[in-house]
């Protein structure tokens, strides 16, 4: 058998076990091993335990807990609702109006936690209801709420960029300061479509009648539940940004930022510090066993010359760099309607990133790239974990098409600026070195 | 600490990586034991109960080939690193291989039971 087809079977063993529902850790973890006796015998079977030992030793890694950690506290802690509530106030009269205030309560959002399942559960538990009953149009309503949540996934900090930046061995710190753009233009876009949609057809936003009217001390004092939020988003990004801190010691002052919110707020007791302790230790198992399993998938497949073989194929495409690019995120795109974006990030990425780097091309620009298809992987059907999220939490009259059919005009304004990266890597770059 | 005293710490950072990664290997278990590990359930809820215990038994046969490799393969470095109590070798000279590689091996077959305890409780994933 040669490389082709060993990467063939290789390939269809992976996405058809993962079909049946059985976890990935095993689905890879079991396909590495396999692969590795058929092809090197009991011999080679030290290298997984090594390479699960080379992951976890490895200082980067420790913000992976500590960010979760942030989240769950900073959820404990309600802050995110009161964030929301105060965005009410100034969304005021328009059309559309709360519909924008859930997307900017979403960018928030996304700076201070970054879990994408979070965000929506609570934006499908507050903004939705509100939404449904000031008669706006449920597909807009839904997929607002979906497309905000995702963005959890681009605004730095976020999970998907550390775990690209530690497969990649690209700057943690370069990839946050290149997709913050990025990530805000995406909200632009999701915003300048509401308001346009609801210019053209009013029915779809209808006005908030309700409510009393504020003056502007009231609206100002509003603001003030702004604050907390802001100064953890501050200390951590800042830190990142301004080279104080490495990226693992910034998740530590979120960790201590968000503590110091729970005490303002009052809530600080034993019990939420457990629940989110566990919360923590939850995902993270979820996530480093994934990775454990995917480094040993990887690993064989490197080891028995997958990596070469599939870089030597791109290369051979008769297409310029950007075209081969545009290949890769196609492929990630297919692979995000029906795998999870960690699945991706830690199975395609050690094999892309090279072949980028050997075409000249910056490992940021194509990390944010990344980051962007992500958020289409959130969104797209039949997988799409935004649209179950939303649907564990929304109405039952509210279906699972219903709310893909929502998401559609979204992922359609994520691949235009997808593709506006791609033909323009300035929009992520400008503000990196 | 670096910015105030003008004096890095030595043990902060190697200690936290021990924790951390302490954190991580056991964690896995604790996912496994609350069933929480990422897998596609889309096509598999629309299957018959029959097919779906089939299943159940090849992902179990998968799972444990996984787990067992890791165990069996870590098992020589694990012991050696133990015994000599490896360290770091580094200002702060941490003994993390001489903790973390036998907990690996020790986790991954603590895993291997828990699949099987399951399976036994008739438990899917």
């Amino acid at each position: 058998m040669d490389i082709g087809d060993i990467t063939l079977c290789m390939g269809l063993g992976v996405v058809g076990l993962m079909m049946l529902g059985i976890p990935l850790v095993f689905v890879t973890g079991s396909v590495a091993v396999i692969t590795l006796l058929l092809t090197f015998g009991p011999t080679g079977l030290p290298l997984i335990a090594s390479r699960i030992y080379a992951t976890v030793d490895n200082y980067t890694f420790a913000s992976v807990p500590m960010f979760v950690l942030m989240a769950s506290i900073l959820e404990r802690s309600g802050v995110a609702h009161d964030l929301y509530d105060a965005m009410h106030v100034w969304s005021g009269r328009l059309r559309g109006g709360v519909a924008l205030q859930t997307m900017v309560a979403a960018v928030f959002m996304a700076a201070m936690t970054g879990i994408v399942g979070g965000e929506v559960i609570l934006l499908g538990m507050v903004a939705l209801p509100q939404m449904l009953r000031l008669k706006y149009d449920r597909k807009l309503a839904i997929g607002t709420i979906c497309a905000g949540g995702a963005l959890g996934a681009m605004i730095p900090p976020s999970l998907v960029l550390i775990i690209y930046g530690l497969t990649a061995s690209v700057s943690i710190g370069d990839l946050f300061l290149g997709a913050i753009g990025p990530g805000l233009l995406l909200a632009l876009l999701y915003m300048a479509y509401v308001v346009i949609r609801c210019r053209i057809n009013p029915a779809l936003g209808p006005v908030a009648s309700d409510g009393p009217v504020l003056s502007f001390g009231q609206k100002l004092a509003a603001l003030k539940s702004l604050a907390l939020p802001l100064l953890v988003i501050g200390v951590v990004l800042g830190s990142i940004y301004g080279g104080v801190a490495s990226v693992s010691e910034a998740a530590a002052m979120g960790v201590a930022g968000a503590l110091l919110c729970a005490v303002v707020r009052r809530c600080l007791t034993l019990a939420l510090l457990i629940e989110a302790g566990r919360q923590t230790m939850r995902t993270c198992g979820m996530i480093l066993w994934l990775t454990f399993g995917a480094t040993a998938l990887i690993g064989v497949y490197g080891l028995i010359g997958g990596t070469h073989f599939v870089s030597q194929v791109m290369q051979d495409l008769p297409l310029g760099p950007i075209g081969i690019v545009a290949v890769m995120m196609l492929v990630v795109f297919v692979l995000g309607t029906v795998m999870d974006w960690i699945g991706i990030c830690l199975l395609a990425m050690p094999i892309f990133v090279p072949i980028v780097r050997d075409l000249g091309l910056d490992p940021v620009w194509f990390g944010v790239l990344f980051c962007v298809n992500v958020q289409i992987a959130y969104l797209s059907p039949p997988f799409g974990p935004a649209a179950f999220f939303l649907k564990s939490v929304a109405p039952p009259d509210i279906t699972l098409q219903e709310i893909f059919l929502g998401v559609l005009p979204f992922i359609a304004l994520q691949i235009v600026a997808l593709a506006a990266l791609l033909f323009f890597p300035p929009l992520a770059l400008w503000l990196v070195g | 600490m670096r910015y105030v005293f003008n004096k890095p710490t030595i043990w902060v950072q190697e200690t936290t990586i021990l924790l951390s990664a302490i954190c991580f290997v056991i964690s896995g278990l604790y996912s496994l034991e609350r069933r929480e590990h990422i897998r596609i359930t889309v096509l598999v809820d629309r299957f018959p109960p029959r097919l779906r215990r089939a299943i159940d038994w090849f992902g179990l046969l998968l799972g444990l080939i996984f787990l067992v490799a890791v165990a069996w393969g870590g098992w020589k470095q694990g012991w050696a690193a133990l015994s000599n109590w490896d360290s770091t070798k580094t200002a702060f000279d941490s003994p993390t291989p001489a903790i973390l590689k036998p907990l690996i091996v020790v986790s991954a077959a603590l895993m291997a039971v828990q699949l099987l305890v399951h399976r036994r409780q008739g438990l899917h994933w």
